[in-house]
C-alpha cells in the first residue's frame, strides 16, 4: 500500500509533494488534514518556496528520536544567516512546529545577544525612532545594563 | 511543478510581533537590558510584565545548565564570598559571567545572605555608621539599597541585646519581593538547662530566634518598610534560622523549623509560617514520626516543601509535603541509609539533586558534596564554614525582574 501524498503550495505558487504522515508533524497541517481530508493542494501562502523547501527538507528527516535534537539544531545551525533563519523560524511558527520553531528563533538570539544596539537594528531592520536626548535618558534609567 | 517563475524570496520586513517574542525570549536578560534602547516598540515589549514573567519561567525551568552560586557570608580569608557550580562546565568562573557586588572592603567580614528568589538575591553588611541591605539581579548587574529600617527606641547596632534576622520572598499574589526583619533579644547561654540535648547541639552551628521583639516587611513594590503586628504562635518559643538552600519565595510563604516549650522542655516540633501577601505567622505540622528528632532539616523536592530527618539507624529520610498545609499528605519519598554522623543534609536543587556536607576534622571544615540520583554519583565541589547559616546555595537564574520602587 502506497503511503499518502499531501501537496502543499508555497507563496510563490510552487508546488511540494510530502508524504502526509510527515506533514502532520506540524500542527497546523494536522488540523487541516483533520477538518477537510486534504485532498486537494495545501495552499502556504505565507512561506516562500525556499523556506518551505528547507522545511520540507526538516519533516523528511530521518531521525532516530534520541538524536533529533542534535540533528534540528545542526540543522538550523548550517543556515546561519539572519534572514534565512528568520523565514524559517516565521514558516515554523505559522506551521506550528515546535522543535523548529524553538531552534530558529533560539540561534537567532544566539547570534543577536552580542550585537551592538547599531547591529541588532540592522539585522533585524528596525529604524531608530529615538532622539539622541530619548536614547540618553533610557541609558541613564537602565544604566547598570550598558 | 509550478506554473509561475520562482520570485525571488523575500526577507521578512516587519518582523511580526509574536516572531519577535519568540526570539527575545531566548536572550540572556543582560543583553536584553541593553536592547531596550533599539526602539520604542522593543522598550514596550522588553517593559511588559507578561513578556518579564515569561522569560522568567524559561529560565527556571531551563533544564540544560544548573549553575549554583554558593555565598559566603562571615570572613573567611581563604575563601572566596561567592563561587560556582555548573554541572555542564564546573569550572565555571564567577567572573566570566557575573560581576560581584561592590561591597566596602571594612564591610566584607560581615557580609550576610538573606536568600534569593527568580534571579533576585538579598544581603546586608554592616559599615561603621549603618546597617547597609541591598537586592541584587547578577544577570542584570543591578543593585537596590534598601531605605532604613525602624528600629527600636534606644537600639544601636552593637549592642549585644539584640539579634536582627532577616528573609527574602516572593509572594506571586500581589507580585511583590519582600524582607522579612525579626528582631529578637539575643540568646541566653547554650548551657541552659531547659534545653534538650539536640536544641543546644543546634545551637552551635544555627541561628535560633527567640522571643520575636519586632516584626518588620519591607516590600519591592512600595519602596518602604512596614512594622507587623502578628507575632509567632504563643507556644512557639524560637525559630530555627538555618537553611542553607533557600526554601523560600516560590509559593509565597516563608518556613522555619519552630521549637516549642513542653513540660518545661524545648523541642523541634513545629514548622513555623510567614505568608508574605497578608503578612502574618502560620504553622504547618511535621509529619507525626519526625517529631521530637534530633536533627532535621527544611527544603524543597521537586517544588514541594520537604523535611530531612534521621531516624535512629541514622538513615536521613526525605519526607514531602504532596499536599501543601495538608498534615496527613507528608510522604517519606526516599532514604539515604547509613547517613553518618560527619554528614549534614542540606537539600535539592531544582533539578532534585541532593546537597549535603561531610566534615573533615584534618581541616575543621565542611566538604560541600552534591549527589546525582540518575547516575548516582557524589561531586565534591566546595569547602565551608561549620556554621550552617554562614552559607547559602542559591540557583543562578537569568532574569530581568527588576522591580523599581516607587517614587
Amino acid at each position: 500500500m502506497s503511503k499518502k501524498t499531501l501537496t502543499l503550495m508555497s507563496k510563490d505558487k510552487q508546488l511540494f509533494n510530502i508524504e502526509e504522515h510527515l506533514a502532520v508533524q506540524s500542527v497546523t497541517i494536522r488540523n487541516m488534514v483533520k477538518e477537510d481530508g486534504a485532498s486537494s493542494v495545501i495552499p502556504l501562502p505565507r512561506v516562500d518556496s525556499e523556506t518551505l523547501a528547507l522545511v520540507i527538507e526538516y519533516l523528511n528527516r530521518q531521525q532516530a528520536p534520541e538524536e533529533d535534537e542534535d540533528y534540528v539544531k545542526k540543522f538550523v545551525d548550517e543556515r546561519g544567516e539572519i534572514p534565512t533563519l528568520l523565514e524559517l523560524a516565521q514558516a515554523a511558527l505559522d506551521l506550528d512546529i515546535k522543535k523548529l520553531m524553538d531552534a530558529a528563533c533560539m540561534k537567532v538570539a544566539d547570534l543577536i545577544k552580542d550585537f551592538t544596539l547599531e547591529e541588532v537594528r540592522e539585522a533585524l531592520r528596525i529604524e531608530n525612532d529615538r532622539t539622541p536626548e530619548e536614547e540618553k535618558a533610557i541609558r541613564d534609567e537602565f544604566q547598570w545594563a550598558f | 511543478m509550478a506554473d509561475l517563475p520562482p520570485q525571488h524570496p523575500t526577507t521578512i520586513e516587519n518582523i511580526p510581533g509574536e516572531l519577535l517574542s519568540e526570539i527575545l525570549i531566548r536572550v540572556p536578560a543582560k543583553p536584553l537590558a541593553r536592547m531596550r534602547s533599539v526602539s520604542k516598540p522593543w522598550n514596550h515589549l522588553l517593559s511588559q510584565p507578561s513578556f518579564i514573567k515569561y522569560h522568567l519561567h524559561l529560565s527556571l525551568h531551563n533544564k540544560k545548565d544548573e549553575i549554583l552560586l554558593v555565598l559566603l557570608s562571615g570572613n573567611y580569608d581563604d575563601l572566596f564570598s561567592i563561587t560556582t557550580h555548573s554541572s555542564q562546565s564546573p569550572r565555571l568562573e564567577l567572573p566570566d559571567f557575573i560581576k560581584p557586588p561592590a561591597i566596602p572592603p571594612s564591610a566584607n567580614d560581615n557580609l550576610t545572605f538573606f536568600g534569593s528568589v527568580n534571579g533576585l538575591i538579598c544581603y546586608g553588611f554592616r559599615t561603621p555608621s549603618d546597617f547597609i541591605i541591598q537586592i541584587w539581579n547578577p544577570s542584570l548587574s543591578a543593585v537596590l539599597t534598601l531605605p532604613p529600617f525602624n528600629a527600636l527606641d534606644g537600639f544601636i547596632f552593637n549592642d549585644s541585646t539584640y539579634e536582627l534576622h532577616f528573609r527574602f520572598g516572593y509572594d506571586p499574589k500581589t507580585d511583590d519581593y519582600k524582607l522579612v526583619k525579626l528582631m529578637s533579644f539575643t540568646l541566653p547561654p547554650v548551657n541552659d538547662p531547659g534545653m534538650t540535648y539536640f536544641v543546644q547541639a543546634k545551637r552551635c552551628f544555627t541561628r535560633v530566634v527567640n522571643d520575636v521583639e519586632e516584626v518588620e516587611v519591607y516590600s519591592m513594590r512600595n519602596g518602604s518598610w512596614k512594622l507587623i503586628e502578628n507575632r509567632l504562635p504563643l507556644h512557639v518559643r524560637e525559630i530555627v534560622d538555618e537553611e542553607v538552600v533557600c526554601v523560600d519565595g516560590q509559593d509565597g510563604i516563608l518556613h522555619w523549623f519552630g521549637i516549642v516549650s513542653e513540660n518545661g522542655w524545648l523541642s523541634m516540633q513545629t514548622i513555623v509560617t510567614f505568608d508574605l501577601s497578608v503578612e502574618s505567622f502560620g504553622e504547618i505540622c511535621l509529619p507525626n514520626s519526625v517529631i521530637g528528632r534530633y536533627w532535621d532539616g527544611l527544603g524543597v523536592y521537586g517544588g514541594k516543601l520537604c523535611v530531612m530527618s534521621f531516624n535512629k539507624r541514622r538513615d536521613c529520610e526525605v519526607w514531602v509535603m504532596d499536599d501543601y498545609g495538608v498534615a496527613e499528605s507528608w510522604t517519606k519519598i526516599r532514604m539515604f541509609s547509613d547517613f553518618g554522623d560527619d554528614k549534614d543534609p542540606y537539600g535539592f536543587t531544582s533539578s532534585n539533586k541532593f546537597l549535603f556536607s561531610v566534615y573533615w576534622s584534618e581541616t575543621d571544615y565542611d566538604h560541600l558534596k552534591i549527589y546525582e540520583p540518575g547516575t548516582e554519583k557524589v561531586e565534591s565541589f566546595k569547602t565551608m564554614a561549620r556554621e550552617r547559616y554562614c552559607t547559602k546555595i542559591v540557583r543562578y537564574v537569568e532574569s530581568l525582574v527588576w522591580v523599581a520602587p516607587a517614587n
